[in-house]
């Protein structure tokens, strides 16, 4: 197996297996991104394969063939933010959740539920850092946010988190 | 014990989790989309020499505005491509002058080129307000190149726009500018557009449609005009300019089995497949040239496509000899692999 800049390289002029090499060296961080942002297995589906198929087709677009990893997560992930926006409905019930208003709905949540709780600027915030592994500079690019907000919103969401889940374990201690 | 909250929301968020079947499906699925597509296109890319990238970037950064040079400048289509100089030389280029006028901006294709295996568009652009290109880098187009039955052939367009057609035509396209003269506000660029299956249809009734004109300066700063420029491409003599040479083996008992070797105006496509599975590809770039009957040699610049199906690998490529080399036979080397004789049918 070539290196990523090989694999990018081979692939743009229409390697279809050195890209299928690519997509599959990365495909637990797409998933791990798509199922963080969207509520069910169908829609990661759907939003995975059009991610896929459309960064193939965009492919000659790439201009720097070491950011392969990333391009395609943020193909994914405005596939996945497409999908959130056409089912707002759906996604109504947490799009407000102001956690330091709503702390009793947590009491009885592990990290990972308070994770998938959270509010989506904050969830998002939260992927692109630890699953996708932008920096901030990165992160403020990508969204077309300043930096300082991003770093605002990266600390905010651990200190909701870090609330929910010490008084989670409280809870729970108290429990035993 | 909850007590490293950090270390738990890093491991959290980076905890593998097994792909649920709907999923595993829909990945499985876009490789196998992605398979097919590039079956149907039968090519596949795979080394392309870094010495044709420079040649090609060189002229790309190449900024002149001196009378004397541009004087001495009035080649065409500067990729490095001794086949394509030999075309150019036996007047295989035609004359478009098709022009387009838009957002200040005359976009005209001078000349082109094509046949099966490569097509060259030569255009020139003038900026009315030659300020733009104060500090410019590279001038180039957003466009589609659409052949006369509605087919799109080439298709140089970023991400934010779709694909009108399905990429099945070309294996590389390399792009240019061999003249910026910032101070007239003129720009050529031009583009070599190339099949290693040796495919192209042809042009007659074709438009090149230029969707953006991109102007880049330092620092990666890009000033994109939109606009619309439709530009004709002339076919006239298409019948006197495009004669092809074929060849077969000569003695059909060898480890390279030669389907087709055609020479065209601009190069030599060659199709042939090796008793052998190659997965590094690096045994055969820059390692397959012919020699015609005076000892002659033509080497390939290392652009070629390779298929692996049924213990063979197949390979498409186009070398530098051409239908004007005019040679009754060759001999195909493929170094430390072996050594076939094509004469001409």
């Amino acid at each position: 197996m070539g290196s990523l800049k090989d694999l990018v390289k081979k692939a743009k002029k229409g390697d279809g297996e050195a890209f299928v090499s690519l997509v599959k060296q990365y495909e637990d961080v797409l998933y791990r991104t798509a199922s963080r942002l969207l509520r069910n297995d169908e829609d990661v589906a759907d939003a995975v394969q059009d991610a896929i198929i459309s960064a193939y087709e965009k492919l000659h677009t790439l201009k720097k063939n070491e950011y392969f990893n990333t391009w395609i997560c943020k193909i994914l992930i405005n596939k996945c933010n497409s999908m959130l926006s056409k089912n707002k409905n759906l996604s109504v019930i947490h799009e407000h959740l102001l956690p330091e208003k709503r702390n009793d709905e947590y009491h009885k949540l592990e990290l990972e539920d308070a994770l998938n709780s959270l509010n989506e600027v904050y969830r998002l915030a939260l992927i692109l850092y630890y699953i996708v592994g932008l920096n901030v500079k990165e992160i403020s690019e990508f969204l077309k946010e300043p930096e300082g907000t991003i770093k605002s919103r990266l600390s905010r969401a651990k200190t909701i988190l870090r609330t929910t889940y010490y008084k989670s374990e409280g809870v729970m201690a108290c429990e035993k | 014990m909850k007590n490293d909250f950090e270390k738990d929301l890093g491991q959290i968020m980076n905890k593998e989790k097994e792909i649920p079947v709907t999923v595993r499906q829909a990945f499985d699925q876009s490789y196998e989309s992605i398979r097919a597509k590039t079956k149907k296109k039968k090519v596949q890319f795979i080394w392309k020499r870094a010495a044709a990238a420079a040649c090609a970037l060189i002229a790309t950064g190449v900024v002149l505005s001196n009378e004397h040079v541009m004087a001495g400048i009035n080649g065409f289509l500067h990729f490095g491509d001794k086949g394509i100089e030999q075309a150019v030389n036996n007047g295989f280029t035609q004359e478009d002058h098709s022009t387009a006028a838009d957002q200040n901006i005359t976009i005209t294709l001078d000349r082109h080129f094509s046949d099966h295996n490569k097509i060259g568009l030569y255009f020139k652009l003038s900026f009315e307000d030659a300020s733009i290109l104060k500090n410019v880098k590279a001038v180039s187009m957003d466009y589609r190149l659409k052949n006369g039955d509605g087919e799109y052939i080439d298709e140089n367009i970023p991400d934010t726009k779709p694909l009108k057609g399905n990429n099945q035509y070309l294996s590389s396209s390399e792009h240019q500018n061999s003249l910026q003269d910032v101070k007239s506000g003129n720009i050529q660029y031009e583009v070599l557009a190339t099949s290693n299956d040796g495919m192209l249809p042809d042009l007659k009734g074709a438009v090149v449609e230029v969707e953006s004109v991109n102007v880049f300066y330092d620092k990666e700063k890009l000033k994109k005009i939109n606009g619309s420029w439709d530009l004709q491409v002339t076919e006239k003599n298409k019948e006197t300019s495009g004669k092809t040479v074929q060849y077969v083996m000569k003695d059909a008992v060898s480890n390279i089995l030669v389907s087709k070797a055609e020479a065209n105006p601009t190069s030599l496509n060659l199709i042939f497949s090796l008793n052998k599975v190659y997965e590094d590809e690096n045994v055969i770039a820059d390692h397959i040239k012919v020699i015609d009957e005076d000892g002659d040699e033509f080497a390939s610049d290392g652009s070629f496509s390779m298929d692996r199906k049924k213990n063979k690998t197949i390979i498409y490529a186009n070398l530098p000899f051409t239908s004007y080399n005019d040679s009754s036979k060759l001999t195909l080397v493929i170094e430390g692999i072996g050594e076939v004789e094509l004469v001409k049918k």
